[in-house]
């Protein structure tokens, strides 16, 4: 009776084991189609996953129609870090994401489909951006930030290795210097209290800081590295090159508007966060561009596999669609 | 029914898992994807990060914050729970504080205790205390009041002081509700912790796991959520040892409230 | 905790009246001496001074949340996913829990791994499921069932297991039909502690979600305190952290009613 009774429920088991694996394997599907078109008329619909920053543009160009020109029907999405935005694009929830050139490069170091297809230039400095430091802390050039404790927003991103980058051309020795990840609405009281020695820190926050201003320490081959990577498959870039031109010739446009009308791109910061009307104030706007510099994301890409930010070399034509 | 031979329990309960592993093995060698990595190589790294890698001392660091702040909030708890256990006015008065509280995000207050308690390992700590107090207090209060009829007023008849009573007759007595609120607030506090080594952390197991999903680092990601995994059972298990231990006396099953054991809320 | 927590009300007898006279007293100094003791940790010589708002500004920034369109589609959103995430994880707990209940040998053989599963801190899959499925409603949702699954699943398990031996002799004596002990006698036996289940698997959904939401910021309440957090604006942080813990009172009230009407329902005892 007892061992009768054992083999049914084993076979049952081990089929519900088997189906839980096959269906977690099934996780992907590839979709084939005729390529998207857009038209006015006819507008293709995409999901468009924005970066954290730099994305008052897109409500821009939703808000004054460039997408319906250009014959696209965007729903714009807020993202936040570069693996959720790049898993979106996998998935296939969105067709587009901003993600940062960093991170994009990271992520083909892993063999992970990324091709950026246009970019916000930018990483100039403002008088309202940059490293902070406690007044009298005695760091006056980069190289005294070896050993120091610096807070930025995101680690193994952009400002990390730009800053490893300062530290080291100053004569200093960046692998003494920690970094640690604080919001920027935080940075502000964590170098108030001594938490850290130095942060990275933008506009409005900026205006607030009790400390000053490292000068802009940054090495002037990174002049121009894309503050944020517009990003897609190279499946769906291939796939469907109309739909990609169409997008950032329509960013393009939204990026020449929003720099003229500095209060649209306030009225959008308004709406999507929770800033007080004098932060919104005395927020510094960018000056946007849509551009990539293919020698400049080729640098970065080195230096990245200098600082141990990846594992292998990444080529420029696995990173950049062609014509970008 | 006759109890199974020792060896064949085991059996009858680890076959599975066996099959699955290696199915998994086999499947995820013949077939890797990018996001399912073969599981040798996510186990390899698991040595690798154990032997010569930052895993241990990312491990130790954790499990050094969640002791610490499951001991504040088994301290508190008790010693709180007590005094509302035994004072029905107390009880009353401070009850709809204790809900609201209870049920406020504690992982919404990580970034406010970094601002107050800075970058090291004491706001991870109090985020444990804080997530652990609640159902250690709760637990201790009912185990207190559900016993108060009958032994407490024996004891009490018989004028045996305060302190005493407290110690021989109160608290072995609510030890297997404080034992079992204690179980919940174990698997609360490596929940927020985990949380807490996502902000402004610099070491700790939920670090490790966070950076390597950032950076793509998908063996890397995998490796570390089955240590969280493995490590949240052996704690599981520990816990149970203890409660065993120290309820042996007790008479017949851990009392109703081990049922509760898997509330994380 | 179940039987003891729904005990307050015990007699008070005539002094009831006093006594409450008397508690509410008490409430209401405990108020004062918190609000008292949040206003003193703001003086200036306190670490907290930059971080704490005065608790005017929150009970401004909380009354004004009503009239904010974005409050109530973050309440709504928060919901949609606890509550979409909650029936996934009964319905999936319920079925994976009759299962187990009904067949002894498959869950010995899925202990270990139910075990190991349960014991996974939820957060810490977040990196993992990031990777896999994006940051969007269906991530939420996954967090939510694979913290909720469990409890239904466990105490569906121990109620349907439980089956009284009388009505096991019955049932087989009778040689009734399999599916229709399942839903004749076993699911209504495990009502009850489906019911308790239910509470505690409602009370997390809500506080998973908040969670998952606040670290990942989708859409819903978390979102909002994050948003508030970032943007530098701590009383509206504040006023939406209060709203998340009634939201999460609610349900835990919510939760409790569920699981008494369940447990009202015995099926007749047998012997």
């Amino acid at each position: 009776m007892h061992a009768h009774r054992h083999r049914p429920a084993a076979v049952l088991t081990a089929a519900l084991a088997a189906s839980a694996l096959l269906a977690a394997l099934a996780g992907c599907a590839a979709p084939a189609a005729e390529p998207l078109v857009p038209d006015p008329d006819a507008p293709v619909a995409i999901t468009v996953l924005v970066a954290p920053v730099y994305f008052e543009a897109n409500y821009v160009a939703e808000a004054q129609g460039f997408y319906a020109e250009h014959g696209l029907d965007v729903t714009i999405q807020r993202g936040t870090t570069a693996d959720a935005a790049l898993a979106a694009l996998a998935n296939g929830s969105a067709q587009l994401a901003g993600s940062s050139g960093v991170a994009t490069i990271t992520a083909a170091s892993r063999g992970i489909d990324a091709r950026i297809v246009g970019g916000i230039s930018g990483m100039d400095e403002d008088a309202n951006s940059g490293i902070y430091v406690g007044a009298g802390s005695g760091f006056d050039s980069p190289a005294d930030l070896t050993g120091a404790t610096i807070a930025i927003n995101g680690l193994r991103n952009t400002t990390e290795l730009l800053l490893r980058i300062a530290i080291d051309e100053d004569g200093g020795d960046s692998s003494k210097t920690q970094f640690v990840e604080i919001p920027y609405s935080a940075m502000n009281q964590s170098l108030a209290s001594g938490q850290v020695d130095a942060i990275y820190q933008v506009s409005p926050f900026s205006s607030s800081v009790d400390g000053v201003r490292l000068e802009n320490p940054y090495s002037a081959d990174f002049a121009g590295a894309p503050a944020v990577a517009w990003v897609a498959t190279s499946a769906y870039a291939e796939q469907n090159p109309a739909v990609i031109d169409a997008y950032t010739a329509a960013m393009a446009e939204a990026y020449a508007y929003a720099n003229e009308h500095p209060d649209a791109v306030r009225a959008v910061l308004d709406e999507v966060t929770e800033l007080s009307a004098e932060d919104l104030e005395a927020t510094e706007l960018i000056e946007f561009g849509m551009t990539i510099e293919p020698e400049v994301v080729g640098r970065l890409a080195d230096a990245m596999l200098d600082y141990g930010f990846i594992d292998r070399g990444v080529e420029l034509a696995e990173l950049l669609r062609e014509g970008s | 029914m006759r109890r199974a031979h020792p060896v064949r329990r085991v059996l009858g309960e680890l076959w599975l898992v066996a099959l699955l592993v290696a199915v998994l093995l086999v499947a995820t060698a013949l077939a890797p994807s990018l996001y399912f990595p073969p599981l040798g190589e996510v186990l390899a790294a698991i040595a690798r990060g154990f032997v010569d890698g930052p895993l241990l001392g990312h491990l130790a660091y954790s499990l050094g914050n969640l002791l610490a702040g499951l001991a504040i909030g088994a301290v508190a708890g008790v010693s709180i729970g007590l005094l509302l256990g035994m004072s029905e006015l107390a009880h009353r008065v401070v009850d709809p504080a204790l809900q609201l509280l209870r049920a406020t995000p504690k992982v919404a207050l990580i970034p406010l205790l970094v601002a107050l308690l800075g970058l090291g390992a004491e706001p991870k700590i109090a985020i444990v205390a804080l997530a652990a107090v609640w159902p250690i207090l709760l637990n201790t209060v009912d185990g207190v009041r559900g016993l108060e009829a009958n032994a407490v007023d024996v004891a009490r008849a018989f004028q045996i002081p305060l302190g005493l009573r407290i110690r021989r007759v109160i608290l072995p007595a609510a030890l297997p509700q404080i034992l079992a609120g204690v179980a919940i607030a174990l698997s609360l506090g490596v929940t927020v912790l985990v949380v807490s080594e996502m902000y402004a952390a610099t070491q700790g197991i939920g670090f490790s796991v966070l950076q390597s999903g950032r950076s793509f680092d998908i063996v890397g990601t995998w490796a570390g959520t089955i240590v969280l995994g493995v490590v949240g059972y052996l704690l599981n298990l520990a816990m149970l040892a203890v409660e065993r231990r120290a309820l042996h006396w007790h008479h017949g099953p851990l009392d109703g409230s081990t049922e509760e054991r898997g509330a994380r809320g | 905790m179940t039987a003891t927590a729904l005990a307050t009300g015990r007699p008070v007898a005539t002094a009831g009246a006093r006594t409450r006279r008397l508690v509410w007293g008490w409430r209401l100094a405990l108020v004062l001496l918190l609000a008292g003791l949040w206003e003193l940790s703001r003086a200036p010589w306190s670490p907290a001074a930059e971080l704490l708002p005065p608790l005017a500004d929150i009970g401004v920034a909380l009354a004004g949340l009503p009239l904010r369109a974005e409050t109530w589609a973050a309440v709504g959103a928060t919901l949609g996913a606890a509550l979409t995430g909650l029936a996934i994880a009964g319905v999936l707990g319920v079925a994976l829990g009759t299962l187990l209940g009904l067949l002894p040998a498959v869950a010995r053989a899925t202990r270990l791994l139910v075990e190991l599963a349960r014991a996974m801190p939820v957060f810490g899959l977040l990196p993992v499921c990031i990777l896999l499925l994006g940051t969007g409603f269906p991530l939420t949702v996954v967090i939510v069932v694979t913290a909720c699954v469990w409890p239904f699943l466990v105490q569906t398990r121990l109620g349907v297991a439980g089956l009284h031996p009388q009505l096991r002799d019955v049932v087989r004596a009778y040689r009734v039909p399999r599916p229709l002990v399942v839903r004749r006698v076993l699911l209504p036996q495990a009502l009850p502690m489906i019911g308790t289940g239910l509470r505690i698997a409602l009370a997390m959904a809500v506080v998973v979600t908040i969670g998952t939401e606040t670290i990942i910021q989708s859409t819903g309440l978390g979102e909002r305190i994050a948003i508030a957090e970032r943007s530098g604006a701590m009383a509206l942080m504040f006023a939406y952290v209060l709203l998340a813990a009634l939201l999460g009172l609610a349900c835990n009230v919510l939760a409790v009613a569920a699981e008494r009407s369940l447990t009202r329902w015995r099926p007749a005892e047998v012997g």
